[in-house]
């Protein structure tokens, strides 16, 4: 496999120019033994159906891939989404330096969530590192808040089939703990400049 | 990541204090913050006009 061959295209732009069963078929092809989410959120064997398409279809978060063209395989992928953090009880002078000076009427922190990221197994580190889905998928990130603002990104790790490994991995890049939401995952946030 | 990260939202109460300092003061001073390299941002931007010349052909004969 040549690395030349793998391309970066959203899933929109794949919508807009394929039918859906030949979109389905490319997904299908997307494999994640130890962390089986990252395969069913983009294709969902039993169901023979895509989440990941369903939810760019509603506009309820944009899907990335590298698409090996010669062999129609995903090498990789990662999904981003806007995400709130809701706040309750906090002091009014922090309420005023969120916001510089305003007060809002309701409490909340908008940030974008990167739901799902990951690389098709048959595709070693050579292909495409998660350095680079990661950079990338920050990339994408940093041009919607060019448009619309915000810099708050949000991210959940898997305590299960992630090792302490990669949480490591995200801590390096900056990534710092923001709160345990089950005994699985837990949300890290990264202030993105 | 997971899958039901898409449907839960954090709240923050008074018992979360500590971790919403912590997030607060890094928001405001956004000095802690990641920046992407402009040679990340340079290496991404060729790499999608790349895959564009070669998208169009790959879905042509798709």
């Amino acid at each position: 496999m040549d690395k030349k061959f793998i391309v970066f295209v959203s899933l929109s732009k794949l919508i807009k120019s394929l039918d859906k069963d030949k979109i389905l078929k490319i997904l299908s092809t997307f494999q994640s033994s130890k962390e089986p989410d990252v395969q069913t959120f983009l294709f969902d064997q039993e169901k023979k159906d895509s989440l990941a398409l369903n939810f760019e279809i509603r506009d309820r978060s944009r899907t990335y891939l590298w698409i090996d063209t010669l062999n129609n395989e995903v090498v990789a992928y990662f999904s981003i989404a806007i995400d709130i953090i809701q706040i309750e009880g906090l002091s009014k002078n922090l309420q005023k330096k969120i916001n510089k000076g305003f007060l809002p009427a309701e409490e909340f922190i908008f940030s974008y969530l990167i739901g799902q990221l990951g690389r098709n197994e048959r595709y070693n580190r050579s292909y495409i590192t998660g350095k680079e889905i990661l950079t990338y998928s920050l990339a994408k990130i940093k041009e919607a808040k060019n448009i619309v603002g915000g810099r708050l990104v949000v991210i959940d790790i898997n305590n299960v089939y992630q090792k302490p490994k990669l949480q490591k991995f995200y801590e390096e890049f900056g990534f710092k703990k923001l709160k345990q939401i089950n005994k699985s995952l837990t949300r890290y946030y990264l202030i993105l400049k | 990541m997971a899958t039901e990260s898409f449907f839960y939202h954090i709240k923050f109460t008074n018992k979360d204090e500590r971790e919403l300092k912590q997030l607060i003061e890094d928001l405001i001073l956004s000095k802690n913050g990641y920046e992407i390299s402009q040679e990340d941002l340079q290496k991404i931007k060729e790499k999608e006009k790349k895959s564009e010349k070669v998208l169009s052909e790959w879905i042509k004969n798709l």
